[in-house]
C-alpha cells in the first residue's frame, strides 16, 4: 500500500533537521524534495498492509515536531477491497 | 536530493509509478516540487494507469479528484491541484472515494420480491413491470430522487414525469436538507442560490457558522479558512451552535444557544444595528425593501412594511431578551451586533442543516440574509450570506433542474402558465401537457404511500433512485416502515428502488434495480457555489448494473412502444429521441447502444436552454469537459465563456446594468431590490418536558457520508467510525448512572432505539441535549425524529425531538 502525505511542521524554524533524520531512518518513508524554508515536507509511505500504514502515520503524528499529517493520495489497490462491514439487507 | 520527475524518469513498473505519483502529488502539495503534479500528465508516461478528473462522489463541496484507472478498475485517487475548490486537498472520505465502488455486496442484477426473498429477473422483465405499474395508474405513480442524481439523470426524470406523464409527483431527498434555503433565497432575492462563492472564505475577516459544523461536514472548505490563520492572517471564527463540535475547537468564540435561539440572535443583531445607527443606510435605501409574514395569506411574498414598522417589530429583541430566548449572553449578542455594524470588516455567514432542518427554516434563512443586507455586508468578496449543501448536486440537479414537486427546470414553476408554456416549447410537447397543480412534496408523498388506498393514500407506486429514504425520512414508523408491515393494508403498494448497494430502503422494496455509480457512468453535477462539474465514465459497472438515466429512458421507451401518448412529443417522436451525426435516431433505450452517443451531452445541452430563462446561464457541455467546473451564470464574453463569482454586484455579474452597483434583477417586488424580512422568534415544534426531558439532535460525522451506504463499505472509514452512538453530557450521564460505552435506550413519542453512550467524545452537548448520527443503517435514529415541517419549504426538523434516556 502506498500513500503520498504532507507533513506540516509545528514550527518551520525548529526541529526540522532532527525530524528529517528520524524519518530517513524509518524504512517505510521516502522524503521528497522540499525547500529548507518551508514548513511542509512531502513523503511517501510504502508498506505491506493497512495496519502498518496506520502505524506509520501514527508514528509521524506522534513526533513533537509534527503539527499535521495530510494524506494527499492513497493507492488502495493492494488492500482488501472486498471487505464490507455493512450487514446485507436482502434477507 | 533531486526532485523526482515521473515524466523524465518514466518508471515502467506500476508500483514504482504509483509511488512516484504519490510523491509527486505530495511534493506538489507541499509546494516544493517543480514541475507541478506530473501525475496529471500520466498519459505521456509509460504507465498503464490512466488518470482523469471527476468531482468527489460525496458531499456538496465539489472537490475534484484525479482518478487513476488500470485494467478496468479504479486503482488510485489523488486530490486535484488544478481544482479551485480543493486545490489538491481532500478530506478523509475523498481520499477513499474510489473504494466506494468495490464493496463486496454491490447489486448486480434486477431482483423481484417473492414473499420474503428475492428472485433475479431480466432487465426486460423489470422494465415491463414498471411500465405495467405506470400504465395501470399513471397518476398514482411517484418518482423520488435526490441531490445525488446527476444533472442529466434528474433532467430525464423531470421530463419523464412532468413532460411525459403530466404528473408532478416527483421530489428529491433534498427536500429534507435544503428546501428552506431555497425558500429563503426566493423570499429575499426572488431567485435561488448563493450570491457569493467559496472565494468568500479566502477574503472574509469574520466567519460565522450558524448551527454548522464544517470541520466535519465540509472539511476542505473549513481548512481553507484555518489555513489562512496558520499563515498568520487574522480571521475571527464564531460558532453559534447547540453543541460543541470539532468546528468549535478552531473558533475564537463559541456561542451556545438553545434550540431556535438563532431566530432571536438574528433579530437581536438587526435590532442593535438600527438602535446603534450602524446599519448601512445607503445600501438599505438604495437596494432593499422590508417584509413581514402575512398571517392571512402565508406565502413567500409576505406583506410590505416600512422601515419604521420593521424597527418597531425588532424593539423587543434587546440583548437581554435575546439572552432569555437563546441562552447566548447579552454581551455576546452585542459583540455580534458590533461586528456587523463595522463596515471595515468582511463577514461571511455559513449555514447548512442547522438552519434548514428547522420548522422556522425559511424564516431563519431570510433573517440571515436580512442582517447581511441591513449591515451592507453583501456584494464584496468576503461579505456574503452563504448556505452550503450536503449532496454533490443538490444545487445542480434539485434546485437548477428543479426536480421538486412544484418546479420546472431553470427556476420555473408548474403553477405559472407562461413557465409551463416555455417548458412545453423546449420539450416540443402539445400545449397543455404539463399539469399546473404541484405534486406531493416528500413527506406528503411517503405519507400517502404508507396510507391504505381506501383511506386516501393515493400514491400506489414509488420509484426511488440514488437515495435511501428508508433511513433518512423523519418519523420512519409513520412514513416508511408501514410498507413492511403485513397488517398495514398496503398490499397494493409497490416500491421500486434503484441503488448500488442493499440499504434500509431496498429491504422493503418490491423491485430492486442495480445501478452504476460515480465514474462507472458519465455525469454532470452542481455544487454549493453554483459550480457545474463534468466527468466521463472511466470503468464498467459490475454485473448487470446500469445507469439510472438509462433506466428512466428505457421505461419511457417501453411506454412509448406501448402507445402511451405522453411519451410522444407534438411530432409523435419519442421524448428522448437522440440522433446521430447522420440524423438517424439512436436506440439509446437499448443498453448496448446507450454509450454509442453521449446521452449526457445531449440532455445537458437541451436542458441548457432553460438555464438562460432566469440568468442561471450554463455554457455548452464541451466547456465543462475542459474545466474543473464553472460557476453560473456562465456568459460568453469576448469569445470566451466566463463564470461569475459574485452575483448582483456590478463589478462581477455581467447581468448587473452599468452604474447600478448592486442590482437584484430578479426582485420579487420588480424594483431590483432585495427583501429584508422580519420574522418573530417562535419555539420549536416539540420541546422537552418532564416525560421527555432531553432534546435530540441528529447529523453526520466526518468519516461517513449521508446514510453510510457507501462509506460504511470502505474499510478504513468503517473501522474509524464503526457504529452510531448517543453523545451525552457527562453530568447528565452521571445523573442517569450511564457510563461510557454502556447501552442506552433512547425513546421519543414516535419510536425507540438502543445504542451505546459516548461521553466526552468528539462533540460536547450541553446538559439536556443528546446527539445521534444518522449514518448507521443498523440503528435508525429517524425512528425517533419528528415530522413537523417548515410551513413554506415543507422541510422537516431533524434537530429538535424530545426524548428520554435510560441505561439498559
Amino acid at each position: 500500500m502506498i500513500a503520498g502525505v504532507v507533513v506540516t511542521l509545528a514550527d518551520p524554524l525548529a526541529g526540522r533537521d532532527g525530524l528529517l533524520q528520524q524519518i530517513a531512518a524509518h524504512p517505510a518513508f521516502e522524503v521528497g524534495e522540499t525547500g529548507s524554508d518551508t514548513g511542509r515536507i512531502p513523503l511517501t509511505i510504502d508498506v505491506a498492509d493497512q495496519e502498518t500504514m496506520h502505524k506509520a502515520t501514527d508514528w509521524l503524528r506522534d513526533r513533537d515536531e509534527v503539527a499535521f499529517v495530510d494524506v494527499v493520495m492513497v493507492h488502495f489497490e493492494d488492500q482488501d477491497s472486498n471487505a464490507s462491514t455493512t450487514r446485507g439487507s436482502l434477507g | 536530493m533531486s526532485p523526482f520527475n515521473p515524466l523524465t524518469e518514466a518508471p515502467t513498473r506500476r508500483r514504482q509509478f504509483m509511488k512516484a505519483s504519490a510523491m509527486a502529488a505530495a511534493a506538489a502539495m507541499a509546494g516544493g516540487a517543480d514541475p507541478s503534479l506530473p501525475i496529471l500528465n500520466a498519459d505521456e508516461s509509460d504507465s498503464d494507469v490512466q488518470w482523469n478528473k471527476a468531482p468527489c462522489r460525496f458531499c456538496g463541496t465539489g472537490c475534484h479528484v484525479q482518478v487513476g484507472v488500470q485494467d478496468g478498475r479504479v486503482v488510485a485517487v489523488a486530490g486535484d491541484r488544478n481544482a479551485e475548490v480543493n486545490k489538491g486537498l481532500l478530506c478523509v472520505k475523498g481520499y477513499h472515494v474510489g473504494a466506494a465502488l468495490y464493496g463486496k455486496d454491490r447489486l448486480t442484477q434486477p431482483l423481484l420480491r417473492k414473499g420474503d426473498s428475492y428472485e433475479a429477473i431480466s432487465w426486460d422483465a423489470a422494465l415491463d413491470l414498471i411500465a405495467d405499474r405506470i400504465e395501470a395508474a399513471p397518476n398514482r405513480f411517484a418518482f423520488y430522487g435526490s441531490g445525488q442524481w446527476t444533472i442529466p439523470e434528474g433532467y430525464a426524470a423531470q421530463k419523464f414525469m412532468k413532460g411525459g406523464l403530466a404528473n408532478n409527483h416527483i421530489d428529491p431527498n433534498a427536500r429534507l436538507c435544503m428546501a428552506s434555503a431555497v425558500t429563503g433565497f426566493l423570499a429575499t432575492y426572488g431567485v435561488d442560490e448563493p450570491a457569493g462563492c467559496y472565494d468568500d472564505l479566502d477574503a472574509c475577516n469574520v466567519l460565522i457558522m450558524w448551527g454548522n459544523n464544517p470541520a466535519e461536514m465540509h472539511p476542505v472548505l473549513f481548512s481553507r479558512v484555518v489555513d489562512r490563520r496558520s499563515r498568520g492572517e487574522k480571521v475571527v471564527l464564531i460558532d453559534i451552535s447547540t453543541r460543541r463540535t470539532r468546528t468549535t475547537e478552531s473558533c475564537q468564540h463559541y456561542l451556545e444557544m438553545k434550540p431556535h435561539g438563532d431566530l432571536a440572535i438574528a433579530n437581536g443583531i438587526a435590532h442593535l444595528l438600527i438602535k446603534n445607527g450602524t446599519y448601512d443606510r445607503k445600501f438599505v435605501e438604495s437596494f432593499c425593501n422590508f417584509k413581514a409574514p402575512d398571517p392571512d395569506n402565508p406565502n413567500l411574498h409576505g406583506r410590505a412594511i416600512d422601515f419604521e414598522q420593521y424597527k418597531t417589530s425588532l424593539e423587543q429583541y434587546t440583548p437581554e431578551r435575546v439572552e432569555e430566548l437563546s441562552g447566548v449572553p447579552a454581551d455576546k449578542v452585542r459583540m455580534l451586533g458590533d461586528l456587523f455594524g463595522n463596515p471595515d470588516l468582511r463577514i461571511t455567514s455559513l449555514w447548512c442543516m442547522g438552519v434548514n432542518q428547522h420548522t422556522r427554516g425559511t424564516a431563519m434563512n431570510t433573517l440571515l440574509h436580512g442582517i447581511h443586507l441591513l449591515s451592507g455586508h453583501f456584494g464584496r468578496p468576503g461579505d456574503s450570506p452563504t448556505s452550503l449543501t450536503g449532496q454533490p448536486s443538490a444545487c445542480g440537479t434539485v434546485r437548477e433542474v428543479g426536480t421538486l414537486a412544484h418546479a420546472l427546470p431553470g427556476g420555473r414553476v408548474v403553477a405559472n402558465d407562461e413557465h409551463r408554456q416555455q417548458a412545453e416549447a423546449f420539450w416540443n410537447l402539445p400545449p397543455g401537457r404539463i399539469n399546473p397543480a404541484p405534486g406531493y412534496h416528500t413527506v406528503k408523498m411517503w405519507e400517502s404511500f404508507c396510507t391504505p388506498t381506501e383511506e386516501g393514500g393515493d400514491i400506489g407506486t414509488i420509484w426511488v433512485q440514488v437515495t435511501n429514504p428508508g433511513q433518512t425520512l423523519p418519523n420512519l414508523n409513520k412514513l416508511f416502515h408501514p410498507k413492511g408491515d403485513a397488517k398495514a393494508g398496503l398490499e397494493d403498494k409497490f416500491l421500486i428502488v434503484s441503488d448500488v448497494y442493499p440499504t434500509a430502503t431496498t429491504q422493503l422494496a418490491d423491485l430492486i434495480l442495480p445501478s452504476a455509480m460515480w465514474v462507472e457512468k458519465n455525469g454532470v453535477v452542481g455544487n454549493s457555489e453554483r459550480r457545474t462539474q463534468q466527468w466521463f465514465k472511466m470503468v464498467e459497472p459490475p454485473g448487470d448494473a446500469r445507469d439510472d438515466c438509462w433506466q428512466t429512458i428505457a421505461v419511457a421507451h417501453r411506454l412509448f412502444k406501448r402507445g402511451y401518448l405522453g411519451m410522444r412529443d407534438r411530432d409523435d417522436r419519442f421524448l428522448f429521441e437522440i440522433k446521430d451525426r447522420t440524423g438517424k435516431a439512436v436506440p439509446i433505450w437499448e443498453w448496448d447502444q446507450y454509450y454509442t452517443v453521449n446521452v449526457d451531452k445531449h440532455l445537458f445541452n437541451e436542458y441548457r436552454q432553460f438555464s438562460r430563462l432566469k440568468h442561471k446561464d450554463l455554457a455548452p457541455y464541451d466547456e465543462y469537459v475542459k474545466a474543473r467546473g464553472l460557476r453560473w451564470p456562465v456568459v460568453e464574453q469576448d469569445g470566451k465563456w466566463r463564470e461569475t463569482r459574485f452575483r448582483f454586484a456590478e463589478r462581477y455579474d455581467p447581468y448587473v446594468e452599468a452604474g447600478e452597483e448592486i442590482q437584484f434583477y430578479h426582485s420579487s417586488t420588480k424594483d431590483d431590490r432585495a427583501q429584508i424580512w422580519f420574522h418573530p422568534w417562535e419555539p420549536p415544534a416539540e420541546n422537552v418536558d418532564s416525560e421527555y426531558p432531553f432534546m435530540l439532535t441528529t447529523g453526520r460525522v466526518l468519516e461517513h457520508w449521508h446514510t453510510g451506504s457507501m462509506t460504511r463499505r470502505i474499510p478504513e472509514l468503517s473501522r474509524a467510525m464503526p457504529a452510531a452512538y448517543v453523545e451525552l453530557n457527562p453530568e447528565d450521564a452521571a445523573e442517569l448512572d450511564i457510563n461510557n460505552g454502556e447501552q442506552v435506550m433512547v425513546e421519543s413519542r414516535r419510536g425507540s432505539m438502543q445504542l451505546q453512550a459516548w461521553i466526552r467524545g468528539r462533540g460536547a452537548p450541553p446538559r439536556g441535549t443528546v446527539f445521534i448520527p444518522f449514518f448507521d443503517e443498523t440503528m435508525l435514529v429517524n425512528d425517533l425524529t419528528l415530522d413537523a415541517l417548515d410551513p413554506f419549504s415543507k422541510q422537516p426538523d431533524y434537530k429538535k425531538s424530545a426524548v428520554r434516556l435510560r441505561r439498559v
